[in-house]
């Protein structure tokens, strides 16, 4: 982790028509921060994805992100009449082409290589989702945002995915904001947690991952306001 | 494609059977119940004139030029009102009016417009065969996943990548479902179409033999179409079988 700021989101405020959803938001991610944001749904942790990645404009207040950002959705966004590996090449777009991950690596490590020629249809929702990972991650990105990239998995595989970003990230360490519900999920894959907090969210609290993570997960868990509520 | 298996053998024997008998037994007029025999005469002689190879000819390039001019109309259009809602509200209710018109009911604007000859034809296919591929180009656009938009986005595509690299491929399933309907639809149109063709054609040929009450002539022509639309729909349903269309029916 370094000090350098590259992504900082200053008294950001959005509403969908007349529902407020973010109020005052502000945030400031230093590169190589390995973060997630919590809250419960409706709290517009997806709203503030789609701000950063600037499928919408927010109404007040400014998001500033330094370098080249990926991300991962939640819900299966490769194209199926493409194969696996033409998927993942598709991240290569429009980034320069002499600084990249290296194609093999990546697959040896997302373990891709058996799939490589086999269409979306054919995979299973984990291998899917490891494409979708590679994709995001081939172009060598600064920032990674992640959806509830692992909403979708079983247990199990959602386990096992984790396992092969944690992997990557040592290999290739990057900014990641994951968006997640999941609190004991942010706890034990990210350094640092935020709860959004507030109706419209407006303040975050901040939660550092390095201790017991179920006590951890019980103190973020009794601070959620919609369970005080 | 359904192949031919014994029991759909048996019954078109049994068909065949059936009308050479009843042709043997002269129970019913030629002119309204054409014989077997006749048709077999009827076959050698066509093929030997070359006149049922010109009507196919001429049929196809009518068929094909009103296909091709309704795709090469309704598939721009159908990207353009799909992803527009201003055009959306200026055209869809006229195209949704006008889409349940008989393309026949055109027929008299058809002569007054483009005369006699394969104009007037084409005219007639491509009003056949313009709505389903439009309707079906904006209904597929629409349903495109808003996820690709982001992608796009995110992935620097320009306009023109976004269109051959992400939208045409992601309604082409469902644009070539269409074709195979308007394929059929085409063949359709075409026999009583025809009947502004002057010469030529195997719709004019149906008119002409009907005329004529030549039905041993009339079932040839009728056979040659159906042949030629079905051998038409199996090259198109063998599109559906290319991994890039393939996808659109096992999601």
């Amino acid at each position: 982790m370094s000090n350098k700021s590259i992504l900082t989101i200053q008294n950001v405020s959005f509403s969908y028509g007349s529902t407020p959803v973010l109020k005052n938001f502000s945030l400031d991610v230093k590169e190589r921060d390995i973060i997630s944001l919590i809250g419960p749904s409706g709290f517009g942790k997806t709203t503030l994805l789609q701000l950063i990645a600037g499928d919408l404009k927010p109404e007040t207040g400014t998001i500033t992100k330094i370098g080249l950002w990926r991300r991962v959705f939640q819900k299966s966004s490769l194209f199926p009449w493409l194969t696996v590996e033409e998927n993942i090449k598709l991240g290569l777009r429009g980034v320069d082409s002499t600084n990249t991950l290296n194609f093999d690596t990546i697959i040896s490590i997302l373990d891709l290589g058996r799939v490589l020629k086999n269409y979306p249809r054919e995979l299973s929702g984990g291998q899917g989702q490891r494409t979708e990972i590679a994709r995001a991650l081939i172009g060598k990105p600064d920032g990674l945002l992640m959806d509830e990239p692992f909403s979708s998995l079983d247990y199990l595989i959602r386990h096992q995915t984790r396992n092969y970003l944690t992997e990557i990230l040592k290999e290739y360490p990057m900014t990641m904001l994951l968006v997640t519900h999941d609190i004991p999920e942010a706890v034990a894959f990210t350094h640092k947690t935020y709860l959004m907090q507030g109706q419209p969210a407006s303040r975050l609290k901040e939660y550092f991952n390095d201790g017991d993570p179920k006590e951890l997960t019980e103190k973020i868990w009794n601070d959620l306001e919609i369970r005080n509520e | 494609m359904q192949r031919v298996n014994a029991l759909s053998f048996i019954f078109i024997v049994m068909v065949v059977g059936l009308w050479a008998y009843l042709s043997y037994e002269q129970s019913y007029s030629p002119s309204v119940f054409p014989y077997f025999f006749d048709f077999l005469k009827v076959i050698g002689d066509e093929l030997k004139s070359g006149r049922v190879v010109n009507d196919l000819i001429a049929s196809a390039f009518r068929w094909s030029a009103g296909l091709f001019l309704s795709v090469i109309f309704g598939l721009p259009m159908g990207l353009v009102i799909g992803k527009n809602k201003f055009a959306q509200k200026l055209l869809l209710p006229y195209l949704n009016f006008f889409r349940c018109l008989s393309p026949l009911a055109w027929i008299p604007f058809a002569v007054i417009w483009f005369g006699i000859g394969d104009a007037p034809v084409i005219f007639l296919i491509f009003l056949g065969c313009v709505f389903p591929i439009l309707f079906s180009t904006i209904q597929a656009v629409q349903n495109v996943p808003k996820v690709y938009d982001q992608l796009a986005k995110d992935y620097a595509y320009s306009e023109s990548d976004y269109l051959i690299d992400i939208l045409l491929p992601a309604i082409l399933p469902q644009v070539v479902s269409s074709l195979r309907l308007m394929a059929g639809l085409a063949w359709i149109v075409l026999v009583p179409a025809e009947m502004l063709a002057g010469k030529e054609g195997l719709g004019f040929a149906i008119m002409d033999a009907r005329n004529g009450l030549r039905m041993d002539l009339l079932v040839l022509n009728m056979l040659t179409i159906a042949l030629i639309a079905h051998q038409i729909d199996i090259l198109l349903l063998k599109l559906n079988q290319k991994s890039k269309v393939r996808w659109g029916f096992e999601q």
